[in-house]
């Protein structure tokens, strides 16, 4: 050690005699030169062409969107109609207040029933997904692979084909009516099942084994040790989950109107067709842009998790 | 799509990422659609197609069975890109650059030969969980029809097969039958899926 504290600030001063700025080539024009692979350039720029074109193709209904929902009427009924707007107002959102002021639900009574779905829907499918997906990953028992077996399968169907038994099942219970015909058939989602086991997969086992050694029990194994390691998983499901709640309209199962959620609102004004279409507008820009915002927020997650998503024959 | 989005460079691609996905997460925002295709003259494709001079009365794209059905399949494929395409995406961003490298060397000389033998066998496990997740989507089809056409959608011209079910099970309440045509679409989701996995085992070699 006293050896080496001795050469030490000499070296440092001599580094910082040498400092050398070294200029990081502009990532799009090694795009178009970069003649070291086997692209060639004619290639990259028929690329470039058709990526904007979809982009745009893609773009174009949410600009449209964004712009309707702030345009003043006489600009609505303008033929021909311009897609971007010139004088943005926010005369569409008061409309929106104003329309459902004058019904029998008010918007937020609208607002609220969503997001207590979503809220309730999808903490308990992190739990359940969790919770089930720990043993399925971990442990070694008998029928571990013929349940794996049955998630890979069930993913290979949509919910469409078990809507009759889910209706009766719920009717059944009594369900009908209430929150909890949405809430609970959400709880069993395999998709997230499948995706937090194949994720958890990757934690070593030497972990979980330390952490019975310290004397945990396996509900604290799972929340304080593997919880945390699988953090990117869980947020991938928040987000997959709040997507398909966000989107329910409940409709076979709620007739109640006090109890339905927005996206069956947007539904209801969208009919009104095109006298309403800035409204329309609006409510489809508010329920579109929450579920993209949060995504855009936990992105990198999203993608580290679908990293593990591969099925393996 | 995904591959060709992961030939840019990163910044534009985590932008692209998010507006292929953007659509499939935004629950009914779908519904934009049906002012864009309303039938009235001031729906925006028939004022703009009026202004233009290409038709000269406004067409009822959601009402004449000759249009719903593209309508639909235009609107679904622009929600279509989903969990699979994600599942693309993070899985190319996994494969080994050295591999590319090593294959140039063995005499891969386009694009497309290292799509098909380097790129397409590394990310087989994504492509089949995409494949399945896009699958089950795709013969789910059912709420954007009754969104945008109406419900039964004019001379069921799109009537799909989960319309059909939820016709027979929910309006008139047939359960015996409406499970019948469940069995039917159950068999034709497996045996879709199946086909693709089949194809997928090929691929690369």
């Amino acid at each position: 050690m006293a050896t080496t504290n001795l050469y030490g600030p000499t070296v440092q001063i001599q580094k910082s005699n040498f400092k050398v700025k070294r200029k990081k080539p502009n990532p799009i024009t090694r795009f178009f030169t970069d003649n070291r692979s086997n692209r060639s350039v004619g290639g990259n720029i028929l690329l470039v062409i058709f990526l904007t074109f979809l982009a745009l193709l893609f773009l174009f209904p949410v600009i449209f969107m964004f712009n309707s929902a702030f345009k003043p009427l006489h600009e609505l009924l303008k033929i021909p109609p311009d897609i971007f707007v010139r004088n943005p107002t926010l005369d569409n959102f008061y409309d929106l207040r104003e329309l459902f002021s004058s019904s029998l639900v008010p918007l937020s009574r609208y607002i609220f029933n969503t997001f207590l779905i979503v809220i309730i829907g999808t903490l308990g499918q992190i739990i359940f997904a969790s919770m089930a997906a720990y043993p399925l990953a971990k442990y070694d028992f008998r029928g571990n692979e013929f349940i794996s077996k049955l998630i890979v399968m069930s993913l290979m169907f949509s919910t469409a084909v078990t809507a009759v038994p889910n209706y009766m099942i719920i009717s059944k219970l009594g369900l009908i009516d209430t929150y909890w015909a949405i809430i609970l058939p959400s709880f069993s989602s395999t998709l997230g099942l499948y995706l937090m086991k194949n994720f958890m997969e990757q934690i070593p086992s030497s972990l979980i084994e330390a952490a019975s050694i310290d004397g945990a029990n396996e509900f604290t194994t799972l929340w304080l040790v593997v919880m945390p390691l699988v953090k990117p998983a869980w947020i991938t499901l928040f987000i997959l989950s709040f997507q398909t709640m966000w989107g329910a309209t409940g409709g076979t199962y709620i007739y109640d109107e006090k109890l339905k959620p927005l996206s069956y609102a947007l539904s209801q004004v969208a009919s009104a067709g095109i006298a309403r279409q800035g409204v329309t507008a609006a409510i489809s820009l508010i329920t579109f842009l929450i579920p993209v915002i949060i995504y855009i927020l936990m992105q990198s997650n999203v993608i580290e998790t679908m990293t593990t998503s591969g099925m393996k024959e | 799509m995904a591959w060709l989005i992961n030939e840019l460079p990163r910044r534009i691609r985590a932008f692209l990422t998010i507006i292929f996905y953007a659509p499939s997460i935004s629950g009914n925002a779908y519904l934009i659609f049906t002012l864009i295709f309303s039938s009235d003259p001031y729906g925006y494709l028939n004022a703009k197609l009026l202004d233009l001079g290409i038709i000269d009365s406004p067409v009822l794209w959601l009402q004449d069975s000759k249009y719903i059905l593209t309508i639909v399949i235009l609107v679904s494929l622009w929600m279509s890109l989903g969990v699979g395409f994600l599942s693309f995406v993070a899985g190319l961003q996994t494969i080994d650059k050295t591999q590319y490298e090593a294959g140039a060397i063995d005499g891969i000389s386009n694009r497309w030969q290292e799509l098909w033998y380097i790129t397409l066998p590394n990310m087989k496990p994504q492509l089949m969980f995409g494949a399945v997740m896009s699958i089950t989507n795709a013969l789910g089809v059912g709420d954007i029809t009754v969104a945008l056409a109406g419900f039964p959608s004019p001379n069921y011209a799109a009537h799909t097969i989960v319309n059909h079910l939820n016709d027979y099970g929910f309006i008139r309440m047939e359960m015996g039958y409406a499970s019948a045509i469940a069995v039917i679409l159950f068999a034709a989701m497996l045996i879709s899926n199946r086909l693709v996995q089949k194809f997928i085992k090929r691929v690369g070699t």
